[in-house]
């Protein structure tokens, strides 16, 4: 009988541990990913009053951590036994499980936001990594692999820098936006794409394209489009008829149908329709200020990998002689006095950075003036080319905002025009 | 020698249509510039933008023959620039041939300090070295172009190609096969 029961409460016990059976063998693996930082649009104190920047020099061309990311470790197969994200400062503590003790163990970083906020991929959609050497673990036991670097100085990655430009952007940009936190998710951004010759972005397919020679290169890149996306998101709806090609640009002949084309390109100062230098220069300052504070003395923004010129500053006056009102940098300027702290003429607004996207949310659907599909005549056709422009974003500023927020002033500051 | 097909490495960034035209009206008015406003239809085209801001300099690098080398072959490479400033600009770049892991191979080679009028272009040409042992490579060019006089303004681009070895063959693959059939997507000690 007693044995019987002995017996018995073996089985009972073989039962009862089988299924841990399944995770034999775990253990922890501990690290920090660095990348080297290679991106351009830092300050240089050297030669600049940096005061209120958030990229300065010293950050340029050394080791910088990988922060806020999915870590994943998988073993010798391929399999993945333990997931994990960094911190901060590019650290983690992983557990890992499985059957049996592997004979080593990699650990992967595939370029994800650790909230899934964002990610990266190839052109085709597939999934890109960085991992490590091969790795020796015991069960129960805690490995700690040092520090790992995605890039060197020697091997520069770029994906790595295409992820910190935009970690930069959800971190010190978006994430300060409580409409962001809830609809800026999913976004895939397809690198070394063949797309777009100078980058792109669609808030509805939640997708940027990054062509080659992009990655260093943030603050016309990847914050420029995620602000794209973030601008898209907040307002839900198309804002102009997407026509890059302006008139007074276009020679018969040499151009595609003009305003129709929608392949003639931009710059900072090229001069195009209203809605269309609202809309590059809300998503250029959109990423702008992951790279300034609101109290910046000398904020630029330009298209290099390296430091912008002093010919960028966003806080220069500004000649109202020209293209008035057509140019994203004019934009700029005058968005960007909608945040800042600092007084240059009229601009002691200093709103949140939330003005921008609560405002886009905040515009009326439909096609009348002053609604978000205003350039359209309701009927599939266009009847205001120049909208959603400047002085529509002003009254819905006005309008939308709380407190009435009056941005005249900084609109004819910045040679806005007219209304 | 063999002729290549043209593949479409790098930024690309094509400026015809803005050729021969001027990027700022230079009218003193303080008005608007009304321009006509024809009733058509809007582009159905669905990106939310046409594309990220024109560059000033664009660097194309197009591999455009294989030459048979006594140990192997090389590749002949065309690099493109074309600076859009309005005034003329300066010239400097950098070639370096580097491995999948990092490892420069040769010295690195100066591009012909050159001065070009404004938006105009000029080409390059680089080899990559004959004997190299298969395996993953990346050409890498860097081109600092300055343009004005007082207040320069200046643009630096950096541009990759990559190219496999077997056998002493030579071809050219996509970022995506450098990523996931090298050893560039193996990371580093930091000791």
């Amino acid at each position: 009988m007693n044995k019987l029961i002995s017996m018995s409460a073996v089985a009972l016990a073989a039962a009862i541990f089988a299924p841990t059976a399944a995770h034999a063998a775990s253990g922890t693996i501990k690290g920090t990913w660095v990348n080297y930082q290679n991106q351009g649009n830092y300050c240089d104190p050297a030669g600049r009053n940096c005061t209120g920047s958030r990229y300065l020099k010293s950050e340029y061309n050394v080791l910088h951590p990988i922060s806020d990311t999915k870590v994943y470790v998988k073993d010798q197969n391929g399999a993945v036994i333990g997931t994990g994200v960094t911190d901060a400062n590019g650290a983690f503590s992983i557990v890992w499980n499985r059957a049996s003790t592997p004979s080593f163990v990699r650990v992967y970083w595939q370029f994800e936001h650790k909230d899934d906020r964002f990610k990266i991929r190839a052109d085709g959609g597939g999934v890109l990594a960085k991992w490590t050497w091969e790795i020796a673990v015991t069960n129960g036991g805690v490995t700690n692999v040092g520090t790992i670097a995605a890039g060197n100085a020697s091997a520069i990655s770029g994906l790595a820098n295409i992820y910190d430009g935009a970690d930069r952007m959800w971190n010190d940009s978006l994430r300060f936006s409580g409409l962001m936190l809830s609809r800026f998710t999913g976004l895939t951004i397809r690198a070394y794409s063949d797309r777009c010759p100078t980058a792109c972005a669609n808030s509805g397919e939640n997708m940027i394209w990054m062509p080659e020679g992009s990655q260093f290169r943030p603050q016309a890149r990847i914050l420029h489009e995620m602000g794209h996306i973030a601008a898209g998101k907040a307002a839900g709806a198309r804002m102009d008829p997407g026509s890059y090609c302006y008139p007074s640009q276009f020679i018969p002949g040499e151009d595609e149908d003009c305003p129709n084309a929608a392949t003639n390109g931009w710059s900072m100062t090229s001069t195009e329709w209203r809605g269309v230098a609202l809309k590059e220069g809300m998503a250029t300052v959109l990423g702008d200020i992951a790279l300034y504070w609101n109290n910046a003395v000398d904020p630029r923004s330009c298209l290099s990998a390296g430091e912008c010129p002093a010919s960028s500053s966003t806080e220069s006056s500004v000649a109202c002689t020209g293209q008035v009102g057509r140019s994203a940098m004019q934009m700029v300027r005058y968005l960007w006095d909608h945040y800042d702290a600092r007084v240059d003429g009229n601009d002691d607004i200093q709103k949140p950075y939330y003005v921008f996207v609560d405002t886009l949310n905040a515009i009326p659907s439909g096609t009348s003036w002053g609604q978000l599909s205003s350039y359209s005549n309701g009927s599939g056709g266009v009847d205001s080319w120049d909208s959603f422009h400047s002085w529509e974003w002003r009254n819905a500023v006005l309008n939308h905002w709380s407190g009435a927020t009056e941005t005249e002033d900084i609109y004819f500051q910045n040679c806005m025009g007219v209304f | 020698m063999k002729a290549l097909p043209i593949l479409a490495f790098g930024v690309a960034a094509l400026f015809a249509n803005l050729v021969g035209r001027g990027n700022a009206a230079t009218s003193a008015t303080t008005t608007i510039d009304q321009a006509a406003v024809p009733t058509e239809t809007a582009p159905a085209h669905a990106d939310d933008c046409q594309g990220g801001a024109e560059e000033r300099v664009s660097v194309k690098l197009e591999p455009d023959e294989l030459l048979r080398g006594r140990a192997g072959e090389r590749l002949g490479i065309g690099v493109h620039v074309h600076a859009h400033f309005e005034d003329p600009a300066s010239l400097v770049g950098a070639v370096e041939i580097i491995d999948d892991r990092g490892r420069r191979l040769g010295a690195t080679q100066n591009l012909d300090v050159r001065r070009v009028a404004a938006k105009q272009a000029t080409s390059y040409r680089v080899e990559t070295p004959d004997g190299l042992r298969d395996g993953y490579y990346r050409v890498q060019v860097s081109v600092l172009a300055r343009a004005g006089g007082a207040e320069a303004i200046e643009e630096l681009s950096t541009h990759e190609l990559y190219f496999n070895v077997a056998q002493g063959a030579i071809t050219p693959v996509t970022h995506e096969e450098w990523m996931t059939k090298s050893q560039a997507g193996l990371a580093f000690q930091v000791r």
